[in-house]
């Protein structure tokens, strides 16, 4: 249990979640959801996450001529947090009785907890969420082309947090063909693109995402509107042990993102070798991307 | 160390908006299971005392932690027949006896049926409310350090129908929670919680 609270204190930091908490505070927070409850309870990190990985993969359909042009960054995403994504509704868990349903708060919600009142006075209390609106991720991205018209993308972050968690690993690639060159008088450019990302922290966490897109951008001067469609999908499984009175239990939850579709506006702006992008993505899950990098 | 690099890390990637403390509300929760080999015929007694430096210990609350409240959560017994068992059901209650020899019942007569060497836990249908506020008063004054006097839960039971060979393993199973507040660095622009009070 200790294990999964370093690396809730590991995610959490790489997400921005918390800056720095105690093991015994995270581990307050998730021991007492161990199976339905936890996953319900988890769910919108999955989706915040996997929605943040699929994005700011792009700030322009324009690639250029056949030769060398690298671009470095760092791309910021936050999920929107919404409403909806604050609260669940929990069950108590035996032996406490009776069995009662209740909104409680996901890791998201208020920090107030929940409570529910059941035989002779005994009460069962839900932990508090982290009462957070927006969860941001940061990577960085190097993209280089370009070759008929296509370019590369890469995304990497590797760290090792202890002998205890192991190795925190993002790697990430994908790739972009121009669709416009194919088209001599079209008013915008277009180019096809895909990204496929995986996230791990020890064997604790496995995180995997894929996202398949259309994207077109229109460029005057120094700015570039852009947009984009996609389709994506993505997962977030954990795995600890728990120690409970019945002795150790191996808790797991394989979840599963809400976003299947987006679309993506957003304006660019390049001074010479400096980008500066921010777009919106509107999808179940929304996301607002914002990148600086140096590229030419 | 480790901490303190992450978060100046994160704080540098965020500097426009600083960090900022704020208050988290956080559950922590006890489980006691004391566990007893039962083997006579007739009535038995069985003691279980409480310490408030167990307690403490099996909270672990973090330094820099403001109790707010303990709250009992629930209390379950397992009765699990051992080989030799004639025994085909069993009647449990139990009292709060706390140092001072003053008694509170916890809850009154619970009834298992001997059948299965797998027996559930089972949450306690006949709870005195009264009990278990004295047992949570106790509990909140350990946390809280305001009580250190020790107390056992007394647990007496006997065979239906009385008189039968008697041998099984008993465990009582006690849950407790105690939520406690704590005040925590975050990055200014994300945190949606309460402001500290300092």
């Amino acid at each position: 249990m200790k294990r999964f609270s370093q690396f809730m204190i590991t995610f959490a930091s790489v997400t921005g979640m918390l800056a720095a908490v105690s093991a015994q505070d995270l581990e307050d927070y998730v021991s007492k959801y161990t199976s339905e409850n936890g996953a319900k309870f988890m769910q919108p990190l999955a989706d915040a996450f996997g929605a943040n990985l699929n994005s700011g993969f792009y700030q322009s359909a324009r690639l250029g001529p056949d030769g060398l042009h690298v671009y470095i960054g760092v791309e910021t995403m936050v999920a929107i947090i919404a409403n909806s994504q604050k609260t669940f509704l929990a069950k108590t868990e035996a032996p406490f009785t009776p069995q009662q349903t209740v909104a409680a708060p996901t890791i998201f919600g208020s920090s107030a907890g929940a409570a529910v009142t059941g035989n002779g006075g005994t009460v069962f209390n839900f932990p508090g969420g982290l009462d957070l609106d927006k969860l941001p991720l940061a990577v960085p991205q190097l993209r280089v082309g370009s070759l008929r018209g296509t370019e590369a993308s890469l995304r990497f972050i590797e760290a090792k947090i202890d002998d205890n968690i192991g190795r925190v690993k993002l790697f990430g690639f994908g790739a972009r063909h121009s669709l416009s060159q194919y088209l001599k008088n079209s008013p915008v450019d277009i180019t096809v693109g895909f990204f496929i990302q995986k996230f791990k922290v020890g064997d604790l966490v496995d995180a995997r995402s894929q996202y398949y897109g259309l994207q077109s951008s229109y460029t005057r001067g120094v700015l570039t509107l852009y947009s984009g469609f996609g389709l994506e999908s993505a997962s977030l499984d954990m795995a600890y042990q728990y120690e409970s009175i019945t002795g150790t239990q191996q808790i797991a939850f394989d979840l599963q993102a809400t976003n299947a579709v987006r679309l993506t506006t957003g304006l660019a702006l390049q001074l010479a070798i400096v980008h500066l992008h921010v777009d919106y993505n509107f999808a179940a899950q929304n996301v607002v991307t914002g990148g600086l990098g140096f590229g030419f | 160390m480790k901490k303190i690099k992450i978060l100046l890390l994160f704080c540098a990637l965020f500097l426009f908006v600083g960090c900022e403390k704020r208050l988290f509300h956080f559950v922590a929760t006890l489980t006691e299971s004391p566990a007893f080999v039962v083997d006579q015929t007739g009535a038995f007694q069985l003691t279980v005392p409480v310490i408030s430096s167990a307690i403490q210990g099996a909270f672990d609350i973090p330094a820099g932690g403001q109790i707010t409240r303990v709250d009992i959560e629930s209390l379950a017994l397992r009765a699990t027949p051992r080989a030799g068992n004639q025994a085909t059901a069993l009647q449990v209650t139990a009292v709060l006896v706390e140092n001072n020899g003053a008694q509170q019942k916890l809850f009154g007569q619970e009834t298992f049926t001997l059948s299965s060497a797998e027996a559930p836990l089972t949450g306690l249908q006949t709870l005195d409310a009264t009990g278990v506020e004295r047992l949570r008063r106790k509990l909140e004054g350990y946390v809280q350090n305001t009580d250190n006097q020790p107390f056992v839960i007394q647990l007496t039971g006997t065979t239906v129908p009385s008189g039968q060979r008697l041998i099984i393993d008993l465990q009582l199973v006690m849950k407790a929670t105690a939520k406690y507040d704590q005040c925590l660095e975050v990055p200014g622009l994300f945190s949606g919680g309460e402001k500290c009070g300092e």
